[in-house]
């Protein structure tokens, strides 16, 4: 039976995906995202959500099969305000995030520092009541899928919205489409 | 209610001062709510108390602890595991498995101290190793208490085998040994190292007379001048009788060769054969049991159940266990020797060793900031049913009561709550009330969590839950404007009066635009429609669209006829239903299509002539 690695995070994740990778490259996925749910409170900020990027290979440690061996390490994390409701790859360096708060952040990985960073962020994306209006109230975004260059972002308003990498306001948005 | 052992800690607060005014506090769930009133003891009150804020105070900070989650996290899993344990099982395959359990409680807090004691090590900021380490050793003490209570509650270990059980405890927690022993080992000339003695010595406290051996043949070779008398004193170390796990010899047997064994050193002592080696004459008589001997180890032995374990071992191996308390308290005592008071973890530890579970109990709940400890350990002595079942005076033992505690202090995290449902399940009289009041309470910021929460409550068949959590998502989407999400919740509540409140939204929407929305929700409503009557009158006069939408006039017709005759139509939508019914009238169709008509004409007629006829009437009558 194939070995499993567990290793305990102290996050409850809800997404995980692979790295693309590039394509024509004929090796197995090495690192993939998390991103967790449900760690915040209103009262106190002693804990937050995090978007993070791990790695499983190329330490060196080989097995019989030509598989990797030992556990996955921490590459870098992220604070993310909110849950994370869904995750994807916009491409090689960067994860876009869809959270409860309503917000679409893209965030850029650094290989050289191994860091995170918000690359771009809209942060009323899904709403109830708009941001004009004195009862703004915020949906969560649900899902999200990219095609890069777009990014199409889904929420319980029921809003449907398009937006492409570097355009600061929506490039399409459909109200109600339930 | 019982009196305080103790003086309460006393917590200031940043800002308030108590002495001038008033403070007012509020118990929540797992926190203290404070403020300062302005209300002056002494002179007139102010208008406006001095400190400004509100305080919210936690006791409780472990359950944040990233660690420690694991600790929560694993231990949940054994909890689960040790409840579905197989009630049939009885005596010694019962006793195994509970055994198991009290080690896998045990490995947990262990992987969790190994973790801890990594992050204080490479802490970058001194206080903050400070307080890792500090943490390190309360879940040190926590796992020496609970191995303890394992040897002699749980494993009931008899004479004989006990004392080895305490001599692995001993072994496992006073673990300086290893270091020091790779140190005198790892050096040229082992026997030269100045704490050379000192490792023989320990060794022979811990009982490791094989080990303390093979140190001996080391000086023996580098001093042979000593050779003799290391030779003499190595196989007395090799000859003490002792009980080893598969020997067959019975307690007295071994009682028997101890006693010779130990007169065969009285005669060594007489003889003064280890004058002339002061480190060999101190070793034997630590081997004779002498209590002065051992005293002067304080330090090595480090602390008092060292000292008691020691004590039995070299005066009487073949102890029971109810003798040890005489050993506890006396070994303490001397060990202590006046100069310092007992600390909590002793007072645990004795009450421990006079098998009085229920003290061990308590003082560890004083002791503790968590509830963890005392929860999982009363829950498992529970299990090898060792707690008489005496009732509290609030109305369930005291398991249930601490699992009660424990479990209400994890909804109070916003992660961890998930945990605390399956604590709360097992609590059979108090469980599922606690149950239902925390559910409700759990914040729902996205559908997601709504469903989980929902999952949760429809397993227990907690309907009265179930209502209540949809009926508040119902309102919230109705608030938003999002009428299909508020319908579809309103079905899940089978709440009849929302469902109408929400059919009535959709109906005046239809009013104002033309048109429906949510169209798949309401075409689809099935076996839910019969929930309120305005519901069916929505569904179905949507059905009348789509039969008109699809020409089927003659079906159209005569569900729009059986919605004008019932009564479910609203009196507002009586003028919408008429108007409908015009362009079916102006058609031209076949013989059905005409009866229809003409019910059509002298219904819509009969009702003209109604309203006419009460409008006479009141005019009349005014």
């Amino acid at each position: 039976m194939e070995e499993i690695y567990a290793k305990f995070v102290s996050q409850k994740i809800s997404k995980t995906r692979w790295r693309p990778l590039p394509p024509g490259s004929l090796q197995t996925a090495e690192t993939f995202a998390t991103g967790s749910w449900d760690n915040e409170t209103k009262l106190s900020v002693l804990q937050e959500n995090y978007i993070s990027l791990w790695s499983i290979g190329d330490f060196g440690n080989l097995d019989s099969d030509g598989g990797f061996e030992g556990d996955h390490q921490l590459l870098c994390d992220i604070r993310h305000h909110g849950d994370v409701m869904d995750l994807q790859f916009f491409d090689q360096e960067r994860i876009v995030a869809a959270s409860s708060t309503g917000c679409v952040t893209v965030f850029l990985h650094h290989p050289n520092n191994q860091t995170l960073s918000v690359n771009q962020q809209w942060t009323t994306a899904h709403y109830h009541t708009g941001p004009g209006s004195p009862s703004y109230s915020s949906a969560p975004c649900t899902g999200v899928v990219c095609n890069n260059p777009e990014i199409v972002t889904v929420g319980e308003d029921g809003r449907i919205n398009l937006f492409r990498a570097d355009h600061k306001e929506a490039v399409r948005t459909i109200d109600n489409a339930d | 209610m019982e009196e305080l052992d103790g003086e309460p800690t006393v917590t200031l607060i940043p800002g308030v001062n108590s002495k001038k005014n008033q403070m007012y506090f509020d118990w929540g769930p797992g926190e203290m709510l404070v403020c300062e009133t302005s209300f002056n003891k002494k002179e007139k009150s102010e208008m406006v108390p001095s400190c400004p804020f509100i305080y919210i105070i936690r006791k409780d900070v472990d359950v944040y602890s990233q660690i420690l989650r694991k600790l929560f996290n694993e231990s949940h899993g054994i909890f689960l595991g040790l409840q579905r344990i197989d009630e049939e099982l009885t005596g010694k395959s019962r006793k195994s498995q509970l055994v198991r359990v009290s080690k896998n409680y045990r490995s947990v807090i262990r992987a969790c101290m190994e973790e801890m004691h990594q992050v204080a090590i490479a802490a970058k900021d001194p206080a903050n190793g400070r307080q890792f380490s500090s943490q390190v050793s309360i879940l040190s003490a926590m796992e020496l208490i609970w191995n303890l209570c394992e040897i002699l509650f749980i494993e009931v270990a008899p004479a004989g085998p006990l004392l080895l059980h305490l001599l692995d405890w001993v072994r496992l927690h006073v673990c300086e040994v290893d270091s020091l022993s790779a140190d005198v080992l790892g050096s040229e000339n082992p026997s030269k190292h100045d704490s050379f003695w000192n490792l023989v010595t320990i060794l022979v406290l811990q009982g490791r007379l094989d080990e303390a051996r093979q140190m001996l043949s080391k000086e023996a070779d580098a001093s042979p001048a000593s050779a003799g008398i290391c030779r003499i004193m190595g196989d007395l170390m090799r000859t003490m009788p002792i009980l080893s796990p598969g020997n067959t010899q019975t307690l007295t047997e071994l009682e028997l060769k101890w006693q010779h064994w130990h007169e065969e050193c009285e005669r060594y002592l007489q003889d003064s054969t280890f004058a002339t080696s002061p480190h060999l004459e101190s070793l034997l008589k630590i081997m004779l049991g002498d209590e002065a001997a051992l005293l002067e180890q304080k330090e090595l032995l480090s602390n008092w159940y060292h000292f008691l374990v020691t004590r039995l071992l070299y005066s009487n191996p073949t102890v029971k266990p109810i003798d040890l308390h005489y050993y506890a308290q006396s070994s303490l005592d001397l060990f202590l020797g006046g100069e310092s008071s007992p600390e909590p973890l002793d007072n645990i530890l004795l009450a421990a060793f006079e098998f009085d579970i229920h003290q061990v109990i308590k003082e560890c709940s004083i002791a503790l900031s968590n509830w963890w400890f005392v929860a999982h350990l009363t829950d498992l002595l529970d299990h090898c049913k060792l707690l008489q079942s005496h009732n509290l005076y609030f109305g369930s033992n005291m398991r249930e009561f601490l699992l009660l505690e424990y479990a209400s202090g994890l909804f109070a995290h916003p992660s961890l709550w998930q945990l605390g449902v399956d604590y709360f399940d097992y609590c059979p009289e108090l469980g599922r009330v606690s149950l239902e009041l925390h559910i409700e309470r759990i914040p729902l910021n996205t559908e997601q969590k709504a469903l989980k929460v929902l999952r949760i409550c429809e397993q227990r068949q907690m309907t009265e839950q179930v209502r209540s959590i949809c009926k508040i998502l119902a309102m919230k989407a109705v608030r938003n404007n999002r009428l299909g999400s508020a319908l579809s919740w309103s079905i899940r509540a089978k709440d009849a009066a929302f469902a109408t409140l929400v059919s009535d939204r959709f109906l005046r929407d239809y009013c104002e635009r033309g048109c429906f929305s949510d169209l798949d929700l309401i075409d689809n409503l099935g076996p839910a429609m019969m929930l309120s009557d305005r519901l069916t009158f929505l569904g179905k006069y949507r059905e009348f669209h789509r039969m008109y939408g699809e020409k089927r006039f003659a079906d159209a017709a005569s569900l729009l006829l059986s919605l004008m005759t019932s009564r479910i139509a609203p009196r507002s939508f009586w003028m919408t239903l008429l108007t409908d019914a015009l362009p079916l009238l102006e058609q031209k169709q076949d013989d059905d299509i005409e009866t229809t008509k003409v019910e059509m004409l002298r219904l819509s007629l009969a009702r003209n002539l109604a309203r006419a006829i009460i409008r006479e009437g009141s005019l009349e009558g005014s």
